[in-house]
């Protein structure tokens, strides 16, 4: 029961904060955290599996028997990671709402504890029916928890990214039917369970079709150009809650779809369609820069900022070879905590300035708040891929592993690393250098921010000088989908063949 | 001591990081002490290694200190390579840096950002040290973009001043285009050889890539780009005058004495990859001449002592392309040493200067200092006789000597690379002159505020006798041939070779040179010698005093286009595209709602309408 407790705990722990806020509001803040730091250990557990590849852990209730879909969740390095940083990023939204947050707490943190329980089914989930549900289900407390403690118009981008969800998960859905019935007639055994769809191949006319309704779906959910049109309008006018976990670790479903499925199953259908999307990837990673130089709202510059890395994240993930899969992993985590503690600071500007996130409107703030300006500097330089930071390893992987399967998008990707430079600088020179332009009250951050903060700063710092960690904990599972399409095998069947020389060193060298 | 080579960097990091996380509760005077303090016990632990390695006489070796990562082949280390060159390069970094470092704590005095700037630079040091001492791509990288870092947080230092903020971005997203160079050439190397380990890939290079083949040239023009951007060299050297708006012991340290220098010792570390790409070699050569012409000429134009400097630091850096271009690997990077040497102390000088009175930077605005501050006068003309290369006594002469030697007599040198060196020659010495006559002589113009204590004089003076004796390490046939140089850099670096030049051939060379550099003083003294005539209107900076129209070409080719594709995308076309829809269904809404009027008339109106066109289309379709 230890995979489905990881997502009955923040069920649970969603009702208790609701029920706990009744008492007081601090009560629910900390019934939240508990569920968290509860979450946490039981996670840590699972670290101490034996990680060759095949799944560390994997259990299988009974769901609904008569079309073939069970209850399954399993782990390997590559879910583990990903939950791991869904659950401390939730911390971190969980923390800095403390003080900003004060209309219907208990909901708020029932709505969040309740995202990352899809999140957590999505990363869980072995059975495809049960994956999608999942997957369908995180986006409602998400909505909830834009519309109702975002800005002005956090309503239109409410609804705007449901729509776009709802419909990309609809088509999804069909194609995962499609993938179903196709699996059953041929092999007489309708099931949707991963490990037997996954080891499925076909060549029936409609597999590209198949493949395209997976792909388009998680292509929105990352988002990729042109797919992209729902998360600007979510990240800006979310809480500072609600867009650390849309950039954190919602949108890394996109890219966990992506290598957990789409790489796999329809690798021969993603080949004929390679240069379209490598395209599409590159454009994504320009289109995001120049956006994001062209913004005066500081939020809605971070969000093209993640765009634009998402460019990236395909990019690698279309190569498929073991270095460019493992800069994705490193990419998906360093991105996630640098753009939720730029999220963060932003929020923690807009509460000092009373709403503005104009920088037009700031200007020489560095001199009134030197630490807060010093942090943001900080991981403005991370976030565009300064060495030292995890945002670097993650690129150099990336092109590296790239540029064997697609030298010519590499080396325009190569050119890409020139653009981030320009709006990031540009925001801190309007921001925090220069004079003033309007005054402002401000005061610099105090313990609890400074704390928080730095600790994503230092954990930014561990992956870009230390990744060794994350790279091995990621490396079996990513050897198995680079190497050879099929996935890693159950655990009751016989363990897969390692090929040891495309492996590093384990992790007892 | 070299169980303590990971000390070198080790220390300046240090004290960058007690600086920026405690600085703000130091006074200024324990900012200033841990600053130097931690460059003093660097500088010394790196000739503790330089004596222990001469030692040991072997050409190069590593030191291991951990695995940063390991994915697949590519598995860079946490590891430092010491040879000639290195240390060479590690030593000039630590003692320049710390006479540097102490000027500062007399420079900055005052300043509120004390412990700041102090930060910065210690971190700059650090950043310097990884670069140069580096064992792999992956972690010169790491250098690479600190050091570039270092450089954008202190031209920025100012930052109240938009117009410093300006050039600290300027300098940065130029050298970025020179650090993807770096990354791609990296990216490639590794697909090609499967190794960033520098020796590993000199060695696989020469064992499996032929001369002239693309994958070599390839990798080499990426490098070249990188040392373009990096070290100021047309087109990329259109930020390093911008980058005079950091405080002047930046200017010394960082766009003087080393980080501009890292593009030349990259493409010297990488020699034996130029080697194989003869093509891009003749282009290192030809672009050093080209640069070294253009931003000659400019410095004689300019008024802002800085700035004359400036671009006289690209024009010598000129120089150490050209010597690049003909394999004259040991000359460029004497030219190197002198350079930071000479360089650094016109630097530091001329940050006296402006320090004196009142931070007027105009030489037209000057005049006549050298009876107010005659200790700086005399070091300054010291630098000065260097830059311009006064024969015997000069460190500058003998590095410029040897290189236009080299440029005659390599296999891959020309008359041509010579011709351009010889004329560079001559206007170095009259831009120098010029700079000395307007500053020092004359009638004073501006009244001398506070005169430099002892922080700020002894590295002057130090670093005056550098700049004249460092010239002894090498000299010339005709000259004592002396070759302590060559011997210490023989193990790292094997240049092109070349007939040796007759005594008479090279003695006619240096006099004539010499005598063209005389004439050119002479020249530049008759019309500034006594000083300023009077201060020309502010705006009269025509093309050559704007550097050649660079700046605006790049601004229309780039800048305004860049911008102006931003501002047209600002509003997110794609966005524009899905609001489209829900428009488009906002409209039918609209639309359908007003038949919705509940009055019944309409209703069976359009009952009948409706009946009427089913009945139409049921019967002649």
């Amino acid at each position: 029961m230890t995979l489905a407790w990881l997502i009955l705990i923040p069920l649970f722990g969603g009702l208790a904060a609701w029920l706990a806020s009744v008492v007081s509001a601090n009560l629910c803040r900390w019934t939240t955290v508990g569920t968290l730091v509860l979450l946490t250990a039981q996670c840590l557990n699972l670290l101490t599996e034996e990680n060759t590849g095949a799944w560390m852990a994997a259990e299988s209730h009974p769901w609904i028997p008569q079309i073939g879909a069970n209850l399954s969740f399993a782990v390997d390095g590559i879910s583990l990671l990903l939950v791991l940083i869904s659950i401390l990023l939730s911390l971190v939204a969980v923390l800095v709402s403390w003080k900003t947050v004060d209309t219907r707490i208990g909901a708020f943190h029932f709505n969040i504890l309740w995202v990352l329980s899809g999140v957590l089914g999505v990363f869980l989930a072995t059975d495809l029916f049960l994956f999608f549900f999942a997957y369908e289900l995180m986006v409602i407390p998400m909505y909830f928890l834009i519309a109702f403690w975002g800005d002005r118009k956090a309503g239109a981008a409410a609804t705007k990214f449901i729509l776009y969800t709802q419909a990309s998960g609809l088509v999804m859905l069909a194609a995962i039917f499609g993938l179903y019935a196709l699996h059953g007639k041929a092999t007489g055994d309708y099931t949707f369970a991963y490990d037997a769809l996954a080891a499925f191949r076909t060549d029936h006319p409609m597999a590209p079709w198949l493949m395209a309704g997976f792909f388009f779906a998680f292509a929105v959910k990352l988002p990729i150009f042109p797919f992209h049109g729902w998360q600007p309008d979510a990240y800006t006018h979310a809480p500072t809650a609600g867009s650390i976990i849309l950039a954190g670790f919602l949108g890394k479903t996109g890219a966990y779809g992506l290598v957990r499925f789409v790489l796999p199953i329809f690798e021969q259908q993603l080949a004929t369609l390679t240069p379209l999307i490598a395209t599409l990837a590159v454009i994504t990673l320009f289109y995001g820069a120049m956006l994001a130089f062209a913004q005066r709202d500081i939020k809605r510059l971070i969000a093209y900022s993640s765009l634009g890395h998402m460019g990236f994240v395909m990019l690698g993930i279309l190569a498929g070879t073991f270095q460019s899969l493992q800069g994705v992993m490193v990419m998906l985590l360093s991105h996630g905590f640098v753009t939720a503690a730029l999220f963060a600071m932003a929020g923690m500007l807009e509460t000092r300035t009373r709403g503005i996130r104009d920088m037009e409107r700031m200007g020489g703030l560095w001199k009134q708040i030197p630490v807060f300006s010093t942090l943001m500097l900080v991981l403005v330089l991370i976030s565009l891929g300064i060495p030292g930071g995890g945002n670097f390893v993650a690129e150099i992987l990336i092109l590296i592993g790239s540029f064997g399967p697609l030298a010519g998008w590499t080396i325009a990707a190569l050119v890409g690393l020139i653009v981030p430079a320009v709006y990031s600088l540009w925001l801190i020179q309007r921001a925090f250098h220069g004079q003033p332009r309007e005054t402002h009250a401000l005061t610099d951050l105090d313990a609890r921010e400074k704390t928080l903060i730095g600790a994503l700063v230092v954990v930014l710092l561990w992956i870009g000088l230390f990744p060794s960690t994350i790279l091995q904990t990621g490396a079996p599972a990513l050897a198995l989908v680079e190497a050879d399409p099929v996935p890693p095998p159950a655990l009751t069947a016989e363990p897969g063949p390692l090929l040891a020389g495309d492996l590093p060193d384990s992790r007892h060298p | 001591m070299i169980d303590f080579l990971w000390l070198i960097p080790f220390l300046p990091l240090t004290g960058f990081l007690i600086l920026a996380l405690f600085g703000h509760e130091f006074p200024e005077r324990g900012a200033g002490v841990v600053g130097c303090a931690t460059i003093a016990l660097s500088a010394l632990v790196t000739l503790g290694v330089t004596i222990q390695f001469a030692g040991l006489g072997v050409p190069g070796l590593t030191v291991h200190y951990g695995e940063w990562f390991r994915v697949g082949g590519l598995s860079p280390d946490f590891a430092f390579h010491l040879d000639g060159l290195s240390l060479l390069m590690m030593l000039v970094v630590t003692w320049v840096g710390l006479f540097i470092h102490l000027f500062s704590a007399g420079y900055m005095h005052g300043d509120p950002s004390f412990a700041r700037f102090f930060a910065y630079m210690n971190l700059f040091v650090a950043s310097m040290l990884t670069l140069v001492m580096a064992d792999n791509l992956v972690l010169l990288i790491l250098g690479w973009e600190g050091v570039g870092l270092c450089s954008y947080l202190l031209i920025g230092f100012w930052y109240e001043k938009p117009e410093n903020g300006y050039a600290a971005r300027k300098a940065f997203i130029t050298t970025r285009i020179g650090a993807v160079g770096l990354i791609a050439a990296t990216v490639v190397i590794f697909n090609s050889l499967g190794t960033t380990q520098i020796s590993a890939v000199l060695d696989a290079a020469q064992s499996s890539w032929l001369s002239g083949e693309a994958v070599a040239v390839w990798v080499a023009l990426l490098l070249l780009i990188a040392a373009l951007g990096k070290s100021a060299q047309l087109p990329l050297q259109v930020w390093l005058p911008d980058a005079m708006a950091g405080p002047t012991p930046t200017s010394a340290l960082i766009h003087a004495a080393t980080m501009v220098t890292a593009g030349v010792y990259l493409i010297a570390r990488h020699a034996v990859l130029f080697e194989l790409a003869p093509g891009i070699l003749w282009m290192v050569g030809a672009l050093g001449a080209a640069t070294l012409l253009i931003a000659g000429v400019t410095a004689c134009f300019q008024r802002d002592i800085k700035r004359v400097l400036a671009f006289s630091t690209i024009s010598q850096i000129g120089y150490m392309f050209l010597a690049l271009g003909v394999g004259a690997w040991t000359a460029a990077m004497f030219h190197f040493f002198t350079h930071a040497l000479f360089k650094a102390l016109l630097f530091l000088g001329a940050g006296a200067i402006i320090h004196a009175v009142h931070n007027e930077q105009d030489m037209f605005r000057m005049g006549g200092l050298r009876k107010q501050l005659p200790g700086v006068f005399w070091t300054f003309v010291i630098g000065c006789a260097s830059l311009a290369a006064l024969p015997l006594v000069t460190s500058g002469f003998y590095s410029k000597d040897y290189i236009l030697v080299k440029t005659l007599t390599s296999e891959a040198g020309s008359v041509w690379f010579a011709a351009a060196g010889i004329l560079g020659a001559a206007l170095t010495a009259f831009y120098t002159a010029r700079m000395v006559g307007l500053t020092f002589f004359g009638e004073a113009k501006t009244e001398v505020g506070h005169k430099p204590g002892a922080a700020m004089m002894l590295p002057l003076v130090v670093l005056a006798v550098a700049s004249t004796f460092g010239g002894f390490l090498e000299t010339p046939q005709t000259l004592g041939h002396i070759t302590f140089f060559q011997d210490v850099l023989k193990g790292a670096l094997a240049d092109i070779p070349g007939p040796y030049l007759s005594i008479a051939a090279e003695a006619g060379l240096q006099a004539g040179v010499t005598g063209l550099v005389i004439a050119a003083i002479a020249l530049a003294w008759k019309r500034y010698g006594r000083g300023p005539a009077g201060v020309p209107a502010p705006d009269q900076a025509g093309f050559f005093a704007r550097g050649w129209g660079f700046d605006d070409a790049y601004e229309t080719v780039l800048l305004r286009p860049y911008t102006q594709l931003c501002r047209w995308l600002r509003n997110d076309i794609i966005d524009g595209f899905g609001n489209l829809i829900a428009g488009f269904v906002q409209f039918f809404h609209h639309v359908l709602s007003l038949t919705q009027s509940g009055m019944l008339r309409k209703y069976a109106f359009g009952l009948a309408g409706g009946g009427l066109v089913v009945l139409f289309l049921v019967l002649y379709l």
